[in-house]
């Protein structure tokens, strides 16, 4: 018994194997060229550019602000959806879900074009609000589906014994559950924040260019400077990072880490 | 957290009950039709962009400006009678390709990864499980750029497969995760039973592991699929300049300033109208199937 799952754990292997290969050795690469200057040579140029230059770090502060509003305004719209959708009595639900990743289909270019068209036709300046209803518009799924995944695995118990108890509508959703559902939350911020401050296509597109937020320095210097961009990349590792170390602090718990996000 | 008040309240309430139950359902059947309303609401706004693309289908001209009935963009598309048309064909067929290879590839080692967690010791189990949110939690971006100096380096040449190879690197975890808890409800002592009656491990993966996670395969596949398709950042930096998907070719193409060819309006209605058609066949069966699950 004991050597069949020794085994079967090696069937890992090639998942890890294939995440070493493309996602680790390459994220050594961009360590490796931020200490690299143009000829070659060893240099600290580039994060030093990246910690001290007022380009790089007004760009940080104004991705965090906006990132941080994209989220909010995420979670007080997908909030809602997610916790009606798992209401028992909602019988379309898993067809409603379809309905809001189902826009994925139609490529998110052609989306945004769309919606480029539709601000200029009602008179709309583009700019950092069309930018951000276009990010909101994109990453709203992302922020419904764990919130909801999270939702439906409640023990409906616990909102029983929180009623019988006298709690009142108001008291047992503030009290039981959005405490309960707060894993839910976590990741689908972490998935709105940092697919919101690099999605430079949707920025550009949506701000005419004049918008321009952390992915969309690091697009445009990677092809004059490759050092300064990976340097760029390199503060998003230790973003992405913190992000891992908050998930995991609020999933430990659950032994299902992140399981079912859709 | 129970305050006496309400405790007292709610102790008044029940020897009487109907009068006050029947007013609280009331409030609660509100909220609902309230709730539900918002909801709809919701995906109304969220379908705005789509309902233009499909309405401008039968406009003039490649955008969506003043609107002028005309099928000269669904002549251009069944046709394929302009070089925009041939170009947005042939990244469609890239796209999908590329959709295809990717979520075939990100099955495969989602799934062998699923079920190696499974029986991985915690310590084991817990390193890989964080690895695998590296992807999910990461910009695409970084990882655009990483495995674009990754290729770079190495001197391949960037094309379909390095497309492909990217884009299973950060699928493939969703594809894991999304196979993982149906690993978990299953009884491996089955799979024991068929290993102690003789099968070969293989044969036993494949006879008795495989049908029982097959539907979270199955939704890995088409959520890998997905996924693929509405990759942008990724394909754009392990591309090469001639190779266009979908997502490169409009981009290229906006910034560009024209060239953007009509066709592209209801080649996407027509796509999101498939997808519409297969996806609530498929709800709607499942719903079905579940409903008589329950009968039984």
């Amino acid at each position: 018994m004991k050597k069949i799952g020794i085994k079967r754990s090696y069937l890992a292997m090639p998942y890890t194997v294939y995440l070493m290969l493309f996602i680790f050795i390459p994220m050594l690469f961009i360590i490796y060229f931020s200490f690299v200057d143009s000829k070659g040579g060893f240099t600290f140029d580039n994060i030093v550019k990246v910690l001290t230059s007022s380009e790089s770090i007004g760009t940080f502060l104004l991705s965090i602000f906006y990132g941080a509003i994209t989220t909010g305004i995420c979670f007080l719209l997908g909030y809602p959806v997610a916790y009606i959708l798992s209401q028992k009595r909602f019988k379309m639900k898993n067809i409603i879900i379809v309905l809001f990743i189902l826009p994925m289909w139609v490529n998110f270019m052609i989306r945004t074009l769309a919606l480029e068209y539709l601000f200029e036709s009602l008179n709309i300046t583009l700019g950092a609000g069309t930018a951000m209803f276009g990010l909101v518009y994109d990453f709203l799924p992302f922020m419904i589906l764990p919130i909801y995944t999270t939702l439906l695995k409640i023990d409906k118990n616990l909102i029983e014994a929180s009623e019988d108890l006298g709690a009142n509508p108001k008291t047992v959703l503030f009290k039981t559950i959005l405490p309960l559902s707060v894993p839910g939350i976590i990741s689908g911020a972490l998935m709105v924040f940092m697919p919101s401050i690099t999605a430079y296509a949707i920025t550009e597109t949506l701000s005419d260019g004049t918008f321009n937020l952390i992915g969309n320095l690091i697009n445009m210097s990677f092809f004059n400077n490759k050092g300064y961009s990976s340097a760029l990349a390199i503060v998003m590792l230790v973003l992405i990072f913190i992000s891992m170390m908050i998930s995991y602090k609020f999933n430990d718990k659950s032994e299902l880490q992140g399981g079912g996000l859709w | 957290m129970v305050n006496g008040e309400t405790l007292k309240k709610n102790a008044a309430v029940k020897p009487a009950p109907t009068a006050v139950e029947a007013e609280f359902y009331k409030k609660r059947k509100l909220n609902y039709y309230f709730g539900r309303s918002y909801v709809y609401l919701l995906l109304l706004l969220i379908y705005v962009p789509i309902i233009m693309i499909v309405i401008y289908s039968f406009s003039k001209g490649s955008g969506f400006q003043s609107f002028r009935l005309s099928f000269d963009n669904i002549k251009e598309l069944f046709t394929l009678g302009s070089i925009d048309a041939r170009e947005m064909l042939t990244a469609l067929k890239n796209t999908l390709t590329i959709g295809v290879a990717t979520a075939f590839f990100s099955t495969f080692f989602g799934t062998l990864g699923a079920v190696g967690i499974n029986s991985m010791k915690k310590k084991g189990r817990n390193a890989l499980l964080n690895a695998s949110n590296i992807p999910i939690f990461s910009a695409d971006i970084v990882i655009g750029i990483a495995l674009m100096l990754l290729f770079a380096n190495l001197n391949i040449t960037k094309g379909f497969a390095t497309i492909t190879i990217s884009q299973t690197a950060v699928i493939a975890p969703y594809v894991m995760l999304s196979v993982l808890p149906r690993i978990k409800q299953m009884n491996m002592s089955v799979y024991e039973a068929a290993l102690d009656l003789g099968a070969s491990p293989l044969k036993a993966f494949g006879k008795v592991i495989i049908p029982e996670i097959m539907p979270g395969m199955l939704s890995g596949f088409i959520l890998a699929f997905t996924l693929s398709m509405d990759d942008f950042v990724i394909a754009q930096y392990t591309k090469n300049n001639s190779f266009q998907t979908l997502s490169t070719y409009v981009y290229t193409k906006i910034a560009g300033k024209g060239g953007l060819s009509g066709a592209l309006k209801p080649l996407s209605a027509l796509i999101f109208f498939t997808v519409l058609a297969v996806l609530l066949i498929y709800n709607f069966k499942k719903s079905q199937d579940s409903k008589k699950q329950i009968k039984k």
